[in-house]
């Protein structure tokens, strides 16, 4: 199962230098062990959604594995997918 | 040095890829606290030389490469180390251009090895040779690619590039890259392909990207980059993307400081002529002018004499013996041809250029300045423009070619860049905005209103809901911002380069649209700022004209005139000057011309030469017109600044106007030398840096001190430089306007029919329509002739002394119609309609418009008569015509009003009448004076006038005023609406023909204006 959300509420985050370090997800907070692969996006400026975020696959100390992102645009993050 | 270096990057001329303009990036980088920067654009090397003098002014160590396109579509990077691989640069770039299509250059692989001395090669980005093919799987091709480039550059020459944009996969691709690198022991250097000085540049960059592909950007996903990576960046966001491969990062330090290249050849400038007969280009040179030196002056003035001795010395100081020969070569060329060939601008200063023929104007009777075109300490390439007339210009450039050879001559290029109307459509397009709102956008702005894009916009009405919020902010922004980047290149129209050493070891060359053309990569200024040679081989139509008039002349009354040997002070022409009566005259015929010739009342040539120079949208701007004119008409006291300017400033009255003034100012006021005042001249005109004006300041004020000069009249005096400098005009080539502008009027009042046969033939030409032309001949008293089927040509024509209109005037007439017409009219003329008919087998509608233009009077003078005989000929264009007898029916004759609708409308000029006549029992019942009674009315008076719209103006200097020349029977009329007035009867004024206007006459000594209050359409 890989949950995915389209349009996923803000998560409170907390990060270093831009780099996540923790994060609180269904009420638990959980710890980053490992970072994967970052990148970065931006396009559909053109169209009434500009999209500008960084992306972050991530391990968790509880053995999930997600990709968040950071909204550059509203300095919020947000978690995208949950792989188990 | 240390940090980092950007060695890939892209300014607006990687043509729609690069955002920013070379300045741009480098602004940038000096904000970063970059100490050097490479711009290495796609196949070209087009920004180079202005990027490696603004790199030099901010402090920057500029390095030369570019990016060029391998057969296979890799991409590569190839930095000067040397100036031999400089050299090696330009010369794959023009092989890899002039081998194929403009904007198709691509480079063989086996190229590269022959040219690979003094370049240092970086591997490329994704779409290099190596990383490609890492992307496509393929490791061992990419290898192997890498060996490859290692045999050819040696591990000296060659670094394996990295970059990392923050995309899925771009650490592992560094990774790959550098154990690459490491197994061929190779170094690496780390570069951000950059595309825009700073990461707002990226939504630029993607409406270029977007154009070039021509689709919305919403359909060019596949080929925008996915993010804003690709600006210029800190050593530390550098340092932070390539943790752990830090010799990548010091690389680009290293390279920057091996590669020191100089772009500057003055050297390389001259080619020697193939033969100056075993003689030195100077002795030939003095030889020339001393052997001409009787002629131009007979006096044997010791004046003259000084002034050449002077000119030779400081052209043997500089080396360019062999450039005044090489125009003089041209110019004899030309002129042996008959052709016209008048050197303009700032050589007209040189009495070298005067005595070689180059030049017609005596730069000692005028009082010119040597130094404004030539000086030892300047440095400054001098630059000869020509003015050819006619379609002879083309011998003239193919002369050149074969002369100097392909290798050593190319035309020189222009940048054209976005305006605002394809700003408008090019960015809506890519936005997606709806077809007929770009169009209606674009349409609107055609007549120069309005200064900034964003008040078209609102003027032209478009509905913001027809377009998202923030985006049209967007748009409006990358409207302006696109401005002034390249768009693409054209020919320069004369600019042509000759080099001593083959042009490919200088400057790239690419293909020209014109066939067989090929042209550099540098521009006109870029040419000049290297130190190279340009001659500007210009047409100007008058000249054709000129050259066609004196041919009429001199078959009408056997006598060839020598325009160079007439005394410039014939009263009659001085008149003429005076009440502006100067249609077709060169230079002096326009509007603000007319205006300015009442004030100026000149009596002199010097008179006409200030005339010329001040009546221009600059200084009308500049405000030196207006203090001018009321000093010139007492109405002001003349003033000097200072007494030390009063010899300088005399001959124009106290104000700056010539250039040649701000030099000699600089010299007398500030101590400079001659060469070093033209220096600052050049910084004034072309905007250069704040500091740089700083220090010229400082120069200036010192040396004036130093003249016991008041510290605040110092200042003072060189801010009035400053204003004055974009706008002063070169006097030497206001001089050589000038003249052909005395030549013009010289034979319009001697030789009119002549002069306005060659003017009409030559149009379009100058600020009038052609029946304006024709009217205002018929006003100086030439017969003029309607067009006519049995005499006169295609052309205009003298016959028995009068102006023949020419055939090609009749509408629907076309060259092969002519043609036909021509050939097959026997000498005795045709006989009579039918005969017409049969032998030219022209189309029904030609011979209905041959009837309507009267060119059949002879015949039968009534139209409708023959455009019943023609309906009755029962006769195709390819079978004979088989009259039918007569039916006895009578027509009723056409009246004079009628005729001269028809022949209007079948030729868009009248031989005899003028339009105003069908409209004048109108106008006289609504009260409308006649443009002769005009000049009686007082000033203040209220008046009506009529008359055709002749000339609509609204020049952008002149806030807002409308300007419109009414023409009647008797002459023109000047009329001015204001803004509001204009505003409230805006279809009238902008669309009448032939209008109606009451306001109040306004009066300058014998000129007047009507100041306009309501006007309306008589048609």
């Amino acid at each position: 199962m890989s949950p995915f959300w389209a349009d996923p509420p803000a998560l409170p985050v907390r990060a270093e230098d831009g780099r996540p370090t923790r994060f609180t997800w269904q009420g638990v907070p959980r710890r980053i062990v490992r970072v994967g692969q970052h990148w970065r996006v931006h396009t559909a400026w053109w169209e009434e959604r500009e999209v500008w975020r960084d992306y972050w696959q991530v391990a968790t100390d509880d053995a999930y594995l997600c990709v968040l992102y950071h909204d550059l645009l509203t300095d919020r993050w947000h978690l995208e997918r949950v792989l188990e | 040095m240390s940090g980092y270096a950007e060695l890939h990057s892209h300014s607006g001329f990687s043509l729609l890829d690069g955002a920013s303009p070379p300045e741009a990036l480098l602004d940038r980088a000096v904000a970063l606290g970059m100490p050097a920067l490479a711009i290495t654009d796609h196949d070209g090397l087009y920004g180079a030389v202005r990027f490696a003098l603004a790199a030099r002014e901010r402090g920057i160590h500029p390095v030369i490469g570019a990016e060029i396109t391998l057969e296979d579509e890799h991409h590569l990077v190839l930095l000067a180390e040397t100036q031999a691989g400089y050299r090696n640069l330009c010369g794959l770039i023009s092989q890899a251009q002039l081998a194929h299509a403009k904007g198709q250059a691509r480079t063989r692989w086996e190229w590269l090895p022959p040219r690979r001395e003094g370049l240092i090669c970086l591997t490329g980005c994704r779409r290099g040779p190596v990383a490609g093919r890492l992307l496509a799987g393929d490791r061992d091709g990419a290898r192997r690619a890498l060996a490859e480039l290692r045999a050819i550059y040696g591990p000296d020459q060659l670094y394996v590039e990295l970059q990392h944009h923050l995309r899925p996969g771009d650490a592992a691709l560094v990774a790959d890259l550098a154990d690459l690198a490491a197994d061929l022991k190779l170094p690496c250097v780390a570069t951000n392909n950059v595309h825009y000085a700073q990461r707002e540049g990226h939504y630029m960059q993607d409406v270029l990207v977007a154009i070039r592909h021509n689709v919305a950007l919403a359909e060019a996903g596949a080929w925008l980059y996915p993010n804003s990576e690709y600006g210029l960046k800190l050593a530390s966001q550098m340092a932070a993307l390539f943790e752990g491969y830090e010799g990548a990062l010091d690389s680009t330090i290293e390279i920057a400081q091996r590669c020191q290249v100089e772009l500057s050849f003055r050297d390389e400038a001259l080619h020697p002529l193939p033969d100056t007969g075993g003689v030195a280009p100077d002795e030939r040179l003095e030889q020339l002018c001393r052997q001409a030196l009787p002629h131009r002056y007979p006096d044997r003035s010791p004046a003259a004499q000084r002034q050449l001795d002077h000119e030779l010395d400081v052209i043997r100081q500089v080396g360019l013996a062999g450039y005044f020969l090489l125009v003089w070569d041209i110019v004899r060329f030309a002129q042996e041809r008959g052709l016209l060939a008048r050197g303009r601008g700032s050589a007209a200063n040189s009495i070298v250029a005067y005595l070689l023929g180059i030049t017609n104007v005596d730069p000692i009777a005028h009082d010119l300045f040597f130094e404004r075109f030539l000086s030892a300490e300047a440095r400054v390439m001098p630059d000869i423009d020509l003015d050819l007339g006619g379609a002879r210009r083309e011998d003239v450039i193919q002369y050149v070619y074969q002369r100097y050879g392909e290798a050593h001559v190319a035309m020189v290029c222009n940048y054209v860049t976005y305006r605002q109307r394809s700003a408008v459509r090019d960015v809506g397009k890519a936005l997606g905005l709806a077809p007929d709102t770009v169009d209606a956008l674009a349409k609107k702005l055609v007549w120069p209103f309005r200064t900034t894009v964003a008040e078209a916009l609102s003027e032209a009405g478009v509905s913001l809901e027809t377009v998202p919020d923030g985006l049209w902010e967007r748009f409006l922004g990358l409207c302006e911002e696109i401005q002034g980047l390249p768009r693409h290149l054209s020919i320069h129209s004369g600019g042509m380069c000759i080099t001593r050493s083959p042009l490919q070891e200088i400057v790239p060359l690419e293909r020209a649209t014109m066939p067989g053309r090929v042209v550099t990569q540098w521009d006109k200024d870029s040419i000049e700022d290297a130190g190279l040679i340009k001659i500007d081989i210009l047409s100007l139509r008058t000249l054709s004209a000129i050259e066609d008039a004196l041919d009429l002349i001199e078959a009408e009354h056997g006598v060839r005139i020598d325009l160079d040997s007439l005394p410039l002070d014939d009263p009659a022409i001085y008149q003429r000057l005076c009440r502006a009566d100067t249609i077709a005259a060169f230079q002096v015929e326009s509007r603000a011309q007319h205006q300015a010739l009442v004030k100026m009342q000149p009596r002199c040539f010097a008179d006409i030469v200030v005339e010329v120079a001040l009546i221009r949208p600059g200084p009308l701007q500049g405000n030196m017109v207006h203090p001018f004119f009321q000093r010139r008409r007492g109405l002001e006291p003349v003033r000097y600044p200072h007494p030390l300017l009063e010899p300088i400033l005399r001959e124009t009255l106290g104000v700056i106007v010539f250039q040649e003034q701000v030099i000699r100012i600089a010299v007398a006021m500030g101590g400079f030398g001659a060469g070093e005042a033209d220096l600052l001249r050049r910084a004034m005109s072309r905007h250069r840096s704040d500091d740089a004006m700083g220090r010229f300041r400082q120069r200036f004020v010192a040396g004036a001190l130093e003249r016991q000069v008041p510290r605040d009249t110092a200042e003072a005096v060189f801010e009035q430089l400053r204003s004055f400098a974009s706008f002063g005009f070169c006097k030497s080539h206001a001089a050589a306007f000038a003249k052909t502008a005395y030549d013009t009027l010289y034979l319009l009042e001697r030789y009119p029919a002549a002069y306005y046969c060659a003017y009409l033939n030559n149009e379009p030409l100058g600020f009038y329509a052609p029946r304006v032309v024709i009217a205002d001949a018929r006003h100086h008293g030439v017969r003029v002739l309607p067009v006519h089927v049995n005499r006169g040509q295609d052309v205009c024509t003298l016959e028995d002394g009068a102006l023949r209109l020419g055939l090609s005037y009749v509408d629907g007439l076309g060259e092969a119609a002519l043609e036909r017409l021509l050939e097959a009219r026997p000498a005795s003329g045709y006989r009579d309609l039918a005969d017409l008919c049969q032998r030219a087998r022209l189309p029904r509608r030609s011979v209905e418009n041959l009837i309507l233009a009267g060119a059949l009077a002879d015949w039968c003078d009534d139209q409708r008569q023959l455009l019943w005989e023609l309906g009755r000929l029962r006769w195709r264009e390819d079978a004979l015509p088989l009259a039918w007898p007569s039916d006895g029916v009578a027509l009723e004759p056409m009246t004079d009003a009628e005729r001269l609708m028809a022949e209007y409308g079948a030729t868009g000029v009248s031989a005899q009448g003028h339009l105003m006549e069908l409209y004048r029992e109108r106008a006289e019942a609504a009260g409308a004076l006649a443009s002769e009674k005009l000049t009686a009315i007082p000033a203040g008076a209220r008046v009506r006038v009529a008359g055709m719209v002749a000339v609509r103006q609204r020049p952008p200097t002149a806030k807002g005023f409308v300007f419109v020349t009414l023409e009647d029977e008797g002459g023109t009329m000047n009329v001015i609406i204001k803004p509001p007035v204009f505003e409230r009867q805006h279809q009238v004024w902008s669309r009448g023909l032939v209008l109606l206007v009451e306001g109040t006459v306004e009066r300058e000594g014998a000129f007047c204006n009507v100041m306009a209050q309501r006007a309306w359409r008589l048609a």
